[in-house]
């Protein structure tokens, strides 16, 4: 195995489950498509691994990759259909009360995360994801404070959203 | 703990339905997959303008003024198309997934305007081309060609053109629909 491929096999292990909730979320849990923009921004990763100078984290660094690569499914026809269709989904493993509460929540979470604007959802992500704010604006290219408020602002939406679900 | 923070917890444990062995496995396959579909483009190109080259030099089209016209037309509007596709793809490939959503957002519209441009001006024009191309062949056609033949080739054209000009519309208006969303987005 090449440096390369190790440093690229270490990035995926580190940034895959983040990945794939951030492309889920992106897509109203259509995971297909979110398969497919997870697949494609890895391969983008893995194109531009050379390039990585270390000016920021490379956890923030595969985020901008995913998000921007997010924005190139808008041209998707299972994107389309998502927007149509809601197609949201996650069964509960088992039928104890407890299975079905997180399920029912998480169903809620991807409806109302569907609802928002591409930009919101995006940023909502990163920050359900626990990403600083500081490293969201730099993924969004978009100054510090706007995002603060701009955060605060989805976030109200997102509850109001969930509670009225 | 607040409401958000524990919407981020349930976000966060959520069960995972995908090995990610499975997907490293699709990554690699994809990352050979990219380089081959370049080539095969490449090839696509290639082929498509050695294919009409050849063609033009088979039938002789060089004998004939009408036919040098007729069949340059056609074959020029062709390839240029196939030349705007390719190169085209291939700038979508290439576009700079490094740069800050916004930045890359304003990119991908400038892509999409020109893209804007290919449809509406350009391909229109080279469409109106070939088929300029084609009415001046049907006389060669019509003198070297059965009857049966000839009226094989009208009658197919009548059909296939319709055809192009609906699958062209619908391949627009996908990409204006690409174009409005990302406008639309603050």
């Amino acid at each position: 195995m090449t440096e390369k491929e190790a440093l690229f096999k270490e990035v995926y292990r580190s940034n895959y489950s983040n990945i794939m909730r951030l492309c889920m979320g992106y897509v109203g849990g259509n995971k297909s498509l979110a398969n497919d923009i997870v697949q494609d921004t890895f391969v983008k990763v893995w194109e531009n691994l050379e390039g990585f100078k270390g000016k920021s984290k490379i956890s923030t660094w595969v985020y901008r990759i995913a998000v921007n690569t997010c924005l190139l499914y808008l041209r998707n026809e299972k994107y389309k259909k998502v927007q149509i269709d809601h197609n949201v989904l996650q069964e509960p493993t088992d039928h104890s009360p407890e299975a079905m509460d997180t399920s029912n929540k998480l169903n809620k979470m991807y409806h109302c995360i569907n609802e928002l604007s591409e930009q919101n959802r995006a940023i909502i992500l990163l920050e359900l994801e626990g990403t600083p704010q500081k490293e969201i604006a730099e993924v969004m290219g978009q100054k510090h404070e706007a995002i603060r408020t701009r955060v605060h602002r989805i976030k109200k939406e997102l509850l109001k959203c969930i509670s009225n679900e | 703990m607040n409401d958000f923070e524990k919407i981020k917890e349930t976000w966060v444990n959520q069960r995972e339905d995908f090995s990610m062995e499975d997907v490293f496995g699709a990554v690699k396959k994809r990352i050979k997959k990219v380089g081959n579909q370049q080539k095969i483009a490449n090839i696509v190109l290639v082929t498509t303008i050695a294919v009409l080259v050849f063609y033009f030099f088979a039938v002789s089209a060089f004998k004939d003024s009408q036919m040098i016209l007729g069949m340059s037309m056609m074959i020029c509007s062709l390839i240029v198309r196939v030349a705007i596709e390719v190169l085209s793809i291939r700038k979508l490939r290439k576009l700079n997934a490094l740069l800050s959503t916004s930045q890359f957002k304003a990119v991908l519209i400038r892509y999409y305007k020109e893209r804007k441009t290919v449809h509406l001006v350009v391909t229109p024009l080279l469409f109106i081309t070939y088929i300029l191309g084609f009415v001046i062949l049907l006389p060669v056609f019509k003198n070297n060609l059965s009857t049966g033949l000839f009226w094989y080739v009208v009658i197919s054209s009548i059909i296939v053109f319709p055809v192009l000009i609906v699958f062209i519309a619908k391949q627009i208006q996908k990409e204006l629909r690409v174009l409005e969303l990302l406008e639309k987005m603050e």
